[in-house]
């Protein structure tokens, strides 16, 4: 960082929580506590103009660090300087309140953002004319669809033109061609010189809109540097030798594994030929009044989920109950069907009172090119499946023939 | 760098090219300033937040605003007919329902805006915990609100003043300064509160009872002239005792303990310096704790 003015920086961040540890009596006013150290030591600095982004496993900190930034909460040692105007969007339509139109709302969401309501009503037409909601902005906002809904709060928030725009998993709202427009004035912001931090665990959209990326790893900053190269360490990261057992993020959760196993044998694959299909193993540890659905998601490296499955598709159990003990659960990933690759499986499992406990991106595999449809004709395509074809002669070539002519000269 | 004011803005940036204004937010110890002037720089927000309070609070009614009416007039209504009828409490000679709903008035205005005020952090956690603005500004606008409702209440009085042959006097037109009055004293106690239920929600428990018992504490149903004289100067430690006693001097007129009011207005000062002070305690870890 050599003459570019920071917009950021933040020396020897530390924040910490007093946690009450689960199953001790709470008193009335000396509760037992233990520290939880959410940042610890973190230092940065975010040049002007530039897109930081920000990955980490789900309360690796990327929140906590978000709202120090945007000054929601005081670090507990250390500190940042901020220079410039910060606009944070941690959440879509923060303030929205459902009983008034999208126009107060509008006004009101703008206000809470520091926006000044002269600088409002010369932003209006603009803010208007990119949510689509036009025909609806004198209706109160619990008729709109969700869609509408999000489109007008983040079309608020694109409006804001902060220095320093402090974003938190929201881009990726609505479909996609409105999620395209989001990206796009991300891109026009940039462009404008103001300064954007983002996170996100849409690496897609990392790639798409950051040079950038700090990886935030049980409070640390574990890695800064160049996207690419980040974002690949932090995927890579996940993946052991085939299987990972998952660190419970809170104490007394109950053990969960989960592995990746090919037919018949009991050793842990990372790697799996496209042309066999292999197994993806659930085991964990069901304490009483566990229930509930164990699904599985795959995603590409990229983003784009390829595919869901659900451990009640076939049976149509809507709510499974465990008796206490031992489980193991396996769903059956079918060979000729993922084209070679790297993916992430991110999985839900059961717990207390039918309430999932969803672990993304879990663990890394790759299908090799091994036998693989696509790699025989380098055809394009998320899946390259085996499928059935049928070849059926209907009528002999001279019939069709002169069927064909006699339609042919009719009115 | 390192020890500069949290929050205090200095124009120059990082490394000066652009100049922008600095914020270095460091973790808050001590007693701090009220920021004051930040939050004259937000206060296009306090009005927006007020202007949500009223527009969404009387949506899909069928009477609408006139909640704002029918609330005090029936409170009225039934102190006039259980106290003024049957209990036959004298009102130092004057119509007991003009007397008692003048106090009604005044505090009514103070119990709900306190009310308001004390939920008002807790009510909008989904802000408190998503996004910045001076956090003092949620109680403050709250008060905002309620001031609407009293002066549509206000409305009433006029008639009423007439249907029972009070003539308005020039002291009709000091309203405005004992309204202040009693605003100042609802942001005291509302500011107090809404800091310390963010922690501990039993006060917003105990609020409502409180309130109560403090109601009946001043003199809104009863003349002081009931009251021994010797217990009079102590009913002014009260801070709202000498806006509701004014409050009504302006309606119906009469004599004004001054003595009580002086100390009146003391206890209603110390009672928001207090309410700011440990509002500004306790709101640096609101987004934690709420």
């Amino acid at each position: 960082m050599s003459a570019a003015p920071l917009a950021i920086r933040a020396e020897g961040l530390w924040k910490t929580y007093r946690i009450h540890p689960p199953g001790t009596p709470r008193r009335l006013l000396h509760h037992p506590t233990f520290e939880f150290h959410a940042l610890q030591d973190v230092n940065f600095d975010v040049p002007e103009g530039a897109v930081l982004g920000i990955v980490g496993h789900n309360g690796a900190g990327k929140s906590t660090l978000l709202k120090v930034l945007s000054r929601i909460t005081d670090p507990s040692r250390g500190q940042v300087q901020v220079a410039g105007q910060v606009a944070s969007l941690l959440e879509v339509g923060t303030g929205f309140h459902p009983e008034l139109t999208g126009l107060e709302n509008l006004y009101l969401n703008a206000a809470i953002h520091g926006l000044k309501r002269a600088t409002i009503r010369r932003r209006l037409d603009a803010i208007v004319a990119f949510s689509e909601v036009g025909a609806f902005l004198n209706e109160p906002v619990k008729r709109y669809s969700s869609g509408m809904y999000l489109r007008l709060a983040f079309s608020i928030a694109a409006h804001l033109d902060p220095d320093i725009l402090i974003v938190d998993e929201v881009l990726a709202v609505g479909d996609g061609a409105f999620q395209a427009k989001c990206l796009q004035r991300v891109d026009e912001m940039q462009h404008e010189g103001r300064t954007i931090v983002v996170v996100s665990h849409d690496m897609n959209i990392i790639r798409r809109v950051c040079k950038q990326v700090a990886w935030i790893d049980a409070g640390r900053l574990r890695m800064l540097g160049a996207a690419e190269h980040v974002i690949d360490c932090y995927t890579r990261s996940r993946t052991g030798p085939g299987g990972s057992w998952l660190e419970s993020p809170r104490p007394n959760d109950r053990g969960l594994g989960v592995r990746l196993l090919l037919a018949g044998k009991d050793q842990p694959v990372a790697r799996v030929p496209a042309w066999t299909g292999f197994l993806v193993e659930f085991s964990f540890r069901a304490p009483a009044g566990t229930s509930g659905q164990t699904a599985l998601k795959i995603k590409q490296e990229g983003g784009l989920t390829v595919f869901c499955s659900i451990d009640t598709d076939r049976d149509g159990v809507a709510l499974r109950h465990y008796a206490p003990g031992e489980w193991r659960v396996t769903c059956r990933i079918p060979g000729n069907f993922l084209s070679p690759g790297r993916y992430l499986l991110t999985i839900a499992a059961p717990g207390a009172d039918a309430e999932a406990a969803i672990h993304e991106d879990v663990l890394a595999f790759d299908v090799t090119h091994e036998g693989s449809l696509a790699s025989r004709d380098g055809r394009p395509g998320v899946l390259a499946p085996l499928l059935d074809w049928d070849h059926v002669r209907l009528v002999q070539g001279n019939e069709r023939d002169a069927t064909l002519n006699g339609g042919d000269q009719r009115p | 760098m390192a020890e500069r004011e949290p929050g205090s803005t200095v124009a120059a940036s990082v490394v000066a090219s652009v100049p922008r204004p600095v914020v270095v937010l460091v973790p808050r110890r001590g007693w701090r300033g009220l920021g004051l002037h930040e939050l004259w720089g937000w206060r296009e927000l306090m009005w927006a937040l007020v202007w949500r309070d009223i527009r969404s609070r009387y949506r899909q009614t069928a009477l609408g605003v006139l909640w704002a009416l029918i609330r005090p007039v029936t409170t009225m209504a039934i102190f006039a007919f259980v106290l003024g009828r049957l209990a036959r409490i004298d009102a130092d000679g004057h119509p007991y329902a003009l007397f008692t709903y003048a106090g009604l008035l005044a505090w009514g205005f103070f119990g709900s805006a306190v009310q308001a005020a004390a939920l008002s952090v807790v009510g909008a956690s989904s802000l408190v915990t998503k996004v910045y603005f001076p956090r003092l500004l949620l109680p403050l606008a709250s008060i905002g609100a309620a001031t609407v409702d009293f002066v549509i209440a206000l409305l009433v009085l006029l008639p009423l003043m007439l249907h029972y042959g009070v003539e308005p006097s020039w002291r009709l037109l000091l309203t405005p300064l004992v309204m202040a009055w009693v605003a100042l004293a609802s942001a005291g106690v509302g500011i107090l509160l809404a800091g310390l239920v963010v922690r501990y929600r039993d006060f917003g428990h105990a609020m409502s009872f409180l309130m109560q018992a403090w109601m009946y504490a001043t003199p809104v149903l009863y003349p002081l002239s009931l009251l021994p004289e010797s217990l009079r100067v102590w009913v002014f430690l009260n801070p709202m005792a000498a806006p509701v006693e004014l409050f009504r001097w302006c309606v119906l007129g009469g004599d004004i303990f001054l003595p009580g009011c002086l100390l009146s207005a003391a206890t209603m000062l110390l009672g928001l310096v207090l309410g700011l002070l440990v509002f500004q305690r306790v709101e640096r870890n609101f987004a934690d704790v709420i």
